[in-house]
């Protein structure tokens, strides 16, 4: 741990109050950790082994002593790169006897007896049993995880042989290099590509907010939560709030069958994340560095106009269009085009993107301690992460520190706990508000003079808009803090053979809080010489604090009872979880702050301004399970969870989802024996059962009144008004799915799963849309819609070994097909430029079609004179016209039609990974087909504002008599001619994407083990680098939270060098 | 054993819960239940109707909104509805629209929930009533004067039960009148204290006068607005124009109803940003500005127009800066006796404005050109590019306000000088010229510091001076635009009242076209309430 300290001041200098707090935690950690060894965890095992004995007669524990013993010798390799594996446990087979292999891959163990079984396992390799038969020496093969179908899945409440699932389960081992080495910054990017049904999105690439949104299996609800439950080492979670490299694996349970355990909450999938633990290392603790570097840049941009000549003209141009005056005489724009080649200072061409964003900085660290005997189990990390973004002073860096710790009591209690601890920082300036003001903005206004003045508006008096970002991201000072701390405790129980009971309490603690303030600035006018906006002088600065906080309690109890009798296997699972979780927030402020040096509020003496809230849910369930195989070739499965919520009446509060599952293993029956060189493993399955989802708001069902104050007489006056209109009646939203799947294996080389679902959702909360009489107040839902999604996928994986060369490639895709099967009939329900509305896809976009540009409005006239009209208004020369697609001889609103698809059709994504000695390669691709997005913002809108706005570069090419050969209409400042709906605003959004590129290289062991290094691998790693799309915005995958998908923080490209070193 | 006794703790612990684990509640609201239980209560809930009509697409913008529309002010952007380009799906008939039937659907709740409710004293339930009904009248009043007939809600009514046709607008018309005539049945003369600012028995009446001679029933009209001028209402023309718009002298004699502002987080009026400036200590946006119009109509005291024919050309000069070196001090000269009413709406060219760090700025052009100018610095406001005339009505001075979209000055929706100029219209169009006539328009002029209109003045002469004196009296106040729809004057291509001319900035230059056509008396029914109510028939000229 001394190792771990002085690491980590090496990486790390922060803010000290950070240190601070890590050195605690550093030391709770060590304490953990030295009490677990220096107590009774090695030297007296043997003594706890033989108290325990007497009183152990049910249990199958066996002690050494009585046993004659034979001794067993041999040597481990992997079976890939043939190199010999140190570490490697040996264990005698129903015993406690272990051994490990030493630096030559060799171990020595005395068994019991000549016909002992050897089981030898690594991290990341599957488990291999070698029968001793009366041989002196035995040597072993492991093969890395991938390769085999022997894994193990975690599932919900326990875990389960990949052969033996009768359910859609994807599961992702996090126990690879390739995926520790990536400079990941949340568990929830890490997914990508990594499954077929698993849509991963990542919206936003603010480095303290860039988690993705996941669907699994489409989109299956309208207004309720459309997010997969996230179950952490077996409770809720935020996914995003963990360190990637704690990670073991990621279980995506996308069927009912895999997912009705957990009930109400599971319709829209689960993701189950399971943390890494000690294993039994016989002692031996293996302490793991993987850290890196990276250099990021933005990932998709688009083209902004930063001539100023050309963007004041084509504001001229906008004007003129739009019946009103140029505002910009051509003197002034002749003078800025010659000038500017001479004087960048008082005549900028500034490109705002170039000035705001900025390669940067991004840095991982983690340092692991693992290992434990037969008695104990530890696993403690300490992360760092430092990502300083792209665009200053919106960084983010965060300790991550976790500590799962198992123990044995005695042979029928097994206790543990995990601790985990988070503490973020988040640079002050608002990425959100960045973008917000960042358009608006003109390239003639100088970011900042070389005497550090911040520049203001100089193109003349028509650009009063004119921001400057640069200066409103420098001046934004606070602090933005997260602390977050988790625990868990927890006891097995095995009071008879078969029979475990488990009970858990689990605390999640999140804390969100800062201050915030900004300074102010005088922006200038260089060409005059004058303050064209004053800040400094006179200015009141303002202080305000934020404090938000949530909290969850989960308690867990259930026994697992398994039972053999003969060729009849059952195993039966109970259990009870209740879960209360309640969030606070408080903020305050006040003005006139003294002095920037003391932001906190008593500095402050005028306004102060307080509000705060409150909300809470819980929720109470029941569950079980019952297995049942017969000698493993037919498996049966049911499912169930009694739901309570507080989220709904009390005579609507309990739901019951059952689900069933049936699997044949073929290719265990004696008539597949002929064919087993072609498929020698072969395993059908089909599932059915039933999902909820409450993921809406704490209290729909209740008819409330909240604050709606007035004043008379100069004083405030209290009033209530209700906002929304409640309905009582309100419920689950249930899922009926039915899935049905294969498992096989070709040729011993290719493992292929493949599946078929039809996911039915019915009682949707449908926000019906109610008449704007009734004053616009949020609608009653009602249970009443049906969504349906249906597709198939498959996940294959092929490998292969060419001489020193091991393959593995795989391949993942997903089909999905979207529909509402009910909602309100043909009714077409607008949801921005998309509709609800039956046998369509969930937000089908509903736009004109452009027929062409309109050259010559001759055309139009003859058009009039044959009965045409046209609606909002009369196209003329430059302008669209619409296409006519219904009867009438009038072009309007009643001429749009369906059209895109706005979930997409097909998700793909697929790993190659290569060995060749001591070098691998990783690669990692994802991609979208099928999908279409509208975009209309301030750039795409063709209505661009010209205030002090910037434009898109592709403005220029707009229609004018002199440029007629275009695919852009003439541009208007207000006018709505060629901003209605249109399928011009629709663009294919699909795209393909070399998300990871990774090469390492393995130094032999023998060259690192005179140092007491057991593994030193360096790798460089490209992240997001290559991306295929026609998409016209910014990256496909962000989304903008502002105007119609306009500027979002953009997602990075990152390359990065790192170091993985195992003690 | 030891193992059962451990187990069955740990099952006997979690049993130990309390069965109403599942029964959470709002931490910050109140139960619907509970509403109509408590004379406390009520009153909370008939002061949430206040608010709703004191959001910003009700009355919180109205001033802004309608005087843009009106002859006496405009956006110097231009827009979609002032240039006749609008679509049937402008945010702006959607948001009036639905904002007025929110404070109908909480006037509603009390109008239902409070006769005959046991838990409420029986005096203050009859109030509280009274109160909704005014509230709901007046949101009606406007739905009828934008989109003509509309559906017609006067009761709590399920959303299932709102896909109805229209009514006409005679029925709209009736529930107005009638609410409006109830609420004087109810309503007290006069508030004590810490209810000042609800509404009264005078603000139904005057409402109520206001609906008559929108529909010209004239001889009600009079009669309504007399009353007014009688014991027990003592309402007056406050003695200084200018303080009706500041909170220093609200709660005056001449505010028969104002909306009710303080300078608290969403409780005051957003007019220190739409009509203030940059120079303002807000920082705002000239959202609003007054027109070119409306300024040169203003007259000197002894009632003679001024000269806008003498006003420096811009073709005479070389340069913009050269130009605004002869304008802004013709601006001065001209206009230094004019009505002072101006000077209290409008910050003309050449005059100061006390704003930002309580400092003079002073309105000049090019504003950019005068920057640095001793002793003012030039006034910048939202639209540079332009030489607007800010409003100064309403507008804070210094920095008395700190709160940018909540300043305290009070938003008057019904004056007494209103009453007064609609008393002598009234009167005129039903009897013709008559001393009576004369006097009430002479004390809105003279308190302006005007003279007497010229005696022998023909009915239609008459007319037209109350139709300008209106003008100058209400300029920025969002009403001149319900007149002149009402006036048939809208379509017309009057030089005052009508809607279809060039705006001009203060430098006589063309800005664009202002459009009002036939349709545009009346807006349309929103699209998108049409499509979720298919039973909703379209104004002509809107389909």
């Amino acid at each position: 741990m001394r190792k771990t300290f002085v690491l980590w001041v090496l990486f790390n200098p922060v803010t000290r109050k950070l240190i601070m707090e890590l050195k605690i935690i550093v030391l709770i950690g060590f304490f953990n950790v030295a009490n677990v060894f220096g107590t009774n965890a090695f030297s007296e095992s043997a003594k706890v082994t033989s108290e325990t004995e007497n009183s152990a007669s049910e249990t199958n524990l066996t002690s050494v002593s009585d046993q004659q013993q034979f001794v067993v010798s041999g040597t481990v390799t992997d079976a890939s790169t043939g190199d010999v594996m140190p570490g490697v446990n040996v264990l005698v087979k129903g015993k406690t006897l272990g051994a490990i292999t030493d630096i030559n891959g060799k171990y020595t163990i005395a068994v019991p007896d000549r016909n002992a079984v050897l089981v030898f396992s690594f991290i990341g390799f599957s488990i291999v049993e070698a029968s001793v038969e009366g041989k002196a020496i035995v040597d072993a093969t492991l093969v890395s995880e991938t390769l085999a179908l022997e894994e193990v899945v975690v599932i919900g409440y326990g875990s389960q042989r990949k052969v033996n699932l009768t359910g859609a389960v994807s599961s992702i081992n996090f126990e690879n290099e390739a995926i520790a080495s990536r400079p990941l910054t949340n568990v929830s990017t890490a997914l990508v590509g990594l499954s077929s049904g698993m849509f991963v999105v990542q919206g936003d690439g603010t480095p303290s907010a860039d988690g993705a949104t996941i669907k699994i299996r489409g989109t299956g609800s309208l207004n309720a939560s459309q997010n997969p439950l996230v179950i952490i080492d077996g409770q809720p979670g935020d996914m995003n709030t963990i360190n990637p490299n704690d990670v073991a694996s990621v279980s995506i349970l996308k069927d009912a069958a895999s997912s009705a355990i957990y009930g109400s909450r599971a319709s829209n999938g689960v993701i189950l994340i399971t943390t890494k633990s000690g294993m039994d290392t016989n002692g031996k603790i293996t302490l793991n560095y993987t850290g890196n570097m990276g250099f990021a840049k933005p990932g998709k941009l688009f083209e902004v106009i930063s001539n100023t000549a050309d963007h004041m003209t084509l504001n001229n141009l906008i004007q003129s269009n739009s019946g009103l005056n140029p505002l910009f005489t051509q003197e002034r724009i002749d003078e800025w085009r010659e000038n500017s080649k001479t004087d960048p200072i008082l005549y900028p061409n500034t490109n705002w993107w170039d000035v705001i964003i900025k390669p940067n900085t991004i840095q991982n660290h983690n340092l692991t301690a693992s290992g434990g005997n037969d008695k104990i189990g530890f696993y403690s990390s300490l992360g760092y992460l430092n990502n300083n973004g792209i665009i200053d002073n919106t960084g983010y860096s965060r300790f991550t520190f976790r500590n799962n710790l198992t123990y044995k009591v005695n042979n029928w209690l097994k206790l543990g706990n995990n601790i985990t601890a988070l503490f973020g920082n988040a640079d002050p300036a608002d990425a959100d508000n960045i973008f917000r003001y960042w358009e608006a903005t003109s390239p003639g206004c100088l970011p900042k003079h070389p005497d550090g003045r911040y520049g203001g508006n100089m193109t003349g008096a028509a650009e009063q808009q004119t921001n400057n970002i640069v200066a409103s991201i420098e001046s934004a000072l606070g602090e933005k803090n997260t602390q977050q701390y988790s625990g868990k405790v927890f006891a097995i129980l095995n009071p008879l053979k078969g029979l475990e009971i488990n009970g858990s309490y689990f605390v999640d603690m999140y804390n969100y809080n800062g201050w915030s303030s900004g300074k102010p600035n005088n922006y200038w006018d260089f060409q005059n010489e004058v303050i064209m906006t004053p800040g400094e002088i006179g200015a009141r600065l303002s202080i305000s604090n934020f404090y938000s906080k949530w909290q969850r309690q989960v308690y867990d109890l259930f026994a697992k009872y398994t039972l053999s009798i003969d060729r009849h296997n059952f195993i039966a699972l109970v259990g009870y979880n209740q879960e209360y979780f309640k969030a606070n927030n408080f903020s305050a402020s006040k003005r006139d702050l003294y002095s920037l040096d003391i932001p906190v509020l008593d500095a402050a003496p005028n306004e102060p301004q307080a509000s705060g809230s409150a909300n809470d849910f819980a929720m109470r369930s029941y569950f079980g399970r019952i297995n049942y195989d017969f000698v493993g070739r037919y498996l049966f499965e049911a499912n169930f969870r009694y739901d309570g919520s507080s989220r709904f009446s009390p005579d609507n509060r309990w739901g019951f989802f059952p689900s069933f599952s049936a699997g044949w293993r073929v290719s265990e029956e004696a008539f597949w024996s002929s064919l087993k060189g072609i498929i020698s493993y072969l395993k059908v399955r089909t599932s059915w059962g039933q999902l909820g989802n409450n993921g809406i708001g704490n209290y729909d069902w209740q008819s409330v009144y909240s604050a709606a104050n007035h004043s008379f007489n100069g004083a405030i006056v209290r009033g209530l008004a209700p906002s929304a209109i409640a309905n009582s009646e309100i419920t689950w939203e249930t899922t009926d799915v039915l899935n049905a799947g294969a498992d096989f294996k070709l040729f011993n080389k290719i493992s292929v799963t493949f599946d078929y679902y039809n996911k039915f959702t019915h009682g949707i909360l449908a926000n019906v849309p109610i008449p704007y009489v009734n004053g616009g107040l949020t609608a009653p839902r009602v249970n009443s819609a049906e969504v349906r999604n249906s597709g198939i996928e498959s996940d294959i994986i092929y490998n292969t070994q060419v001489g020193d060369l091991a393959i593995t490639l795989s391949l993942n895709g997903s089909f999905n097909k979207n529909e509402i099967v009910k909602y309100k009939g043909d009714y077409l329900e607008p949801h921005g430029a998309g509709v609800w509305t039956e046998g369509e896809p969930i937000g089908v976009f509903w736009v004109r079609e452009i027929d062409h540009i309109v050259q010559d409005v001759s055309e139009i006239n003859s058009l009039e004179g044959e009965g045409w009209t046209f609606k909002p208004s009369t196209p003329g020369a430059g302008d669209f016209l619409y296409k006519s697609n219904n009867d009438d001889k009038i072009i309007d609103d009643n001429d749009r039609i369906l059209k895109g698809n706005p979930i997409p059709k097909f998700t793909y994504g697929g790993t190659l990974n290569l060995r060749y000695k001591g070098f691998d390669l990783y690669a990692l691709m994802n991609g979208v087909a099928g999908w279409d997005k509208y975009l209309s913002s301030q750039f795409f809108s063709l209505l661009p504002r010209v205030d002090g706005y910037l434009h898109s570069k592709d403005y220029l090419d707009s229609w004018t008599p002199e440029n007629k050969s275009t695919t852009m209409p003439r541009l208007y400042l207000s006018n709505p001619k060629n901003n209605q709906q249109s399928d011009y605003f629709l663009h294919d959004a699909g795209y393909l994407r070399i998300k990871t590129l990774q090469l390492g290289y393995t130094i032999p062991s023998r060259l690192v083990q005179t140092a007491g290094i057991d593994k030193l691998r360096a790798y460089i790693n490209l992240e997001n680098f290559f991306t295929f799309t026609s998409y016209p915005g910014m990256d496909p995958e962000n989304d903008g939270s502002y105007y119609n998908g306009a500027v979002t923080y953009p997602l990075m490209k990152t390359i990065s060098f790192g170091l993985m070193v195992n003690l | 054993m030891k193992k059962l006794i451990f187990i069955l703790t740990i099952l006997l612990s979690l049993s130990s819960c309390n069965d109403d684990f599942l029964d959470t509640k709002p931490y910050n609201a109140l139960s619907s239940l509970n509403v109509w239980t408590s004379d406390g209560n009520a009153i909370m809930a008939v002061n949430g109707i206040y608010n709703a009509l004191n959001r910003t697409n009700a009355l919180g913008q109205y001033y802004k909104n309608f005087s843009n529309l009106g002859p006496d002010g405009t956006n110097y952007n231009g827009g979609s509805v002032e240039m006749g380009i609008s679509t049937n799906r402008d945010g702006l008939y959607l948001n009036t629209y639905t904002s007025f039937y929110r404070v109908i659907a909480y006037a509603n709740n009390a109008i239902a929930n409070l006769p005959g409710n046991a838990n409420i004293t029986e005096s203050l339930a009859t109030r509280l009533i009274g109160e909704a009904k005014f509230l709901r009248g007046l949101s009606y009043f406007y739905l009828l004067q934008l989109y003509g007939g509309v559906i017609i809600l006067d009761k709590p009514t399920l959303p299932s039960e709102t896909y109805l046709t229209r009514n006409t607008a005679a029925e709209v018309k009736a529930l107005v009148i009638a609410d409006f005539t109830d609420a004087i049945q109810k309503l007290p003369v006069s508030y004590a204290g810490a209810d000042f600012g609800r509404v009264t028995q005078g603000a139904a009446i005057a409402m109520l006068g206001k609906v008559y001679l929108y529909d010209k029933q004239w001889a009600n009209a009079v009669g309504e607005f007399s009353k007014l001028m009688t014991t027990p209402y003592d309402y007056e023309l406050h003695p200084e124009y200018y303080q009706l718009f500041n909170y220093k002298w609200e709660n005056n004699k001449e505010h028969i109803f104002a909306l009710q502002q303080v300078m608290e987080p969403d409780l005051g009026s957003d007019y220190d940003m739409l009509y203030g400036g940059r120079s303002t200590n807000t920082a705002a946006w000239n959202n609003g500005c007054a027109s070119y119009i409306a300024v040169s109509n203003y007259t000197l005291p002894d009632g003679s127009a001024v000269n806008m024919t003498t006003i420096p050309k811009r073709s005479d000069y070389a340069t913009e800066y050269a130009f605004g070196l002869d304008l802004v001090p013709w601006y001065q000269t001209t206009f230094a006796n004019v009505d002072k009413r101006l000077h209290a709406n409008v910050v003309m060219p050449g005059y100061t404005i006390f704003g930002n760090e309580n400092e003079e700025f002073i309105v000049n052009w090019p504003y950019s050109d005068h920057m640095s100018d001793t002793p003012y610095r030039a006034y910048r406001t939202n639209w540079t590019s332009v030489a607007i005339y800010p409003w100064r009505k309403f507008v804070h001075e210094g920095e008395e306000n700190t709160q940018r979209w909540d300043s305290p000055n009070d938003l008057p929706i019904i004056r007494y000088s209103d009453v007064l100029l609609m008393y002598a219209e009234a009167e005129n169009e039903a009897s013709g010229v008559s001393q009576d006539v004369y006097d009430a328009v002479n004390l809105v002029r003279n308190r302006a510091g005007v003279d007497d209109l010229p005696v022998g003045l023909t009915q239609d002469a008459m007319r037209r001076s109350i139709w300008l004196e209106r003008l100058k009296e209400f300029a920025g106040e969002g009403i001149l635009f319900f007149d002149v729809k009402r006036w048939g004057t809208a379509s017309t291509t009057d030089p005052v009242f009508g809607l279809n001319h060039d705006v001009l900035d203060f430098r006589g230059i063309k800005l664009y076209t202002r459009v009002f056509a036939e349709k545009d008396y009346l807006w349309p029914i929103p699209q998108q309430e049409r499509e979720i109510n298919t039973n909703l028939d379209q104004n002509p000229g809107w389909e």
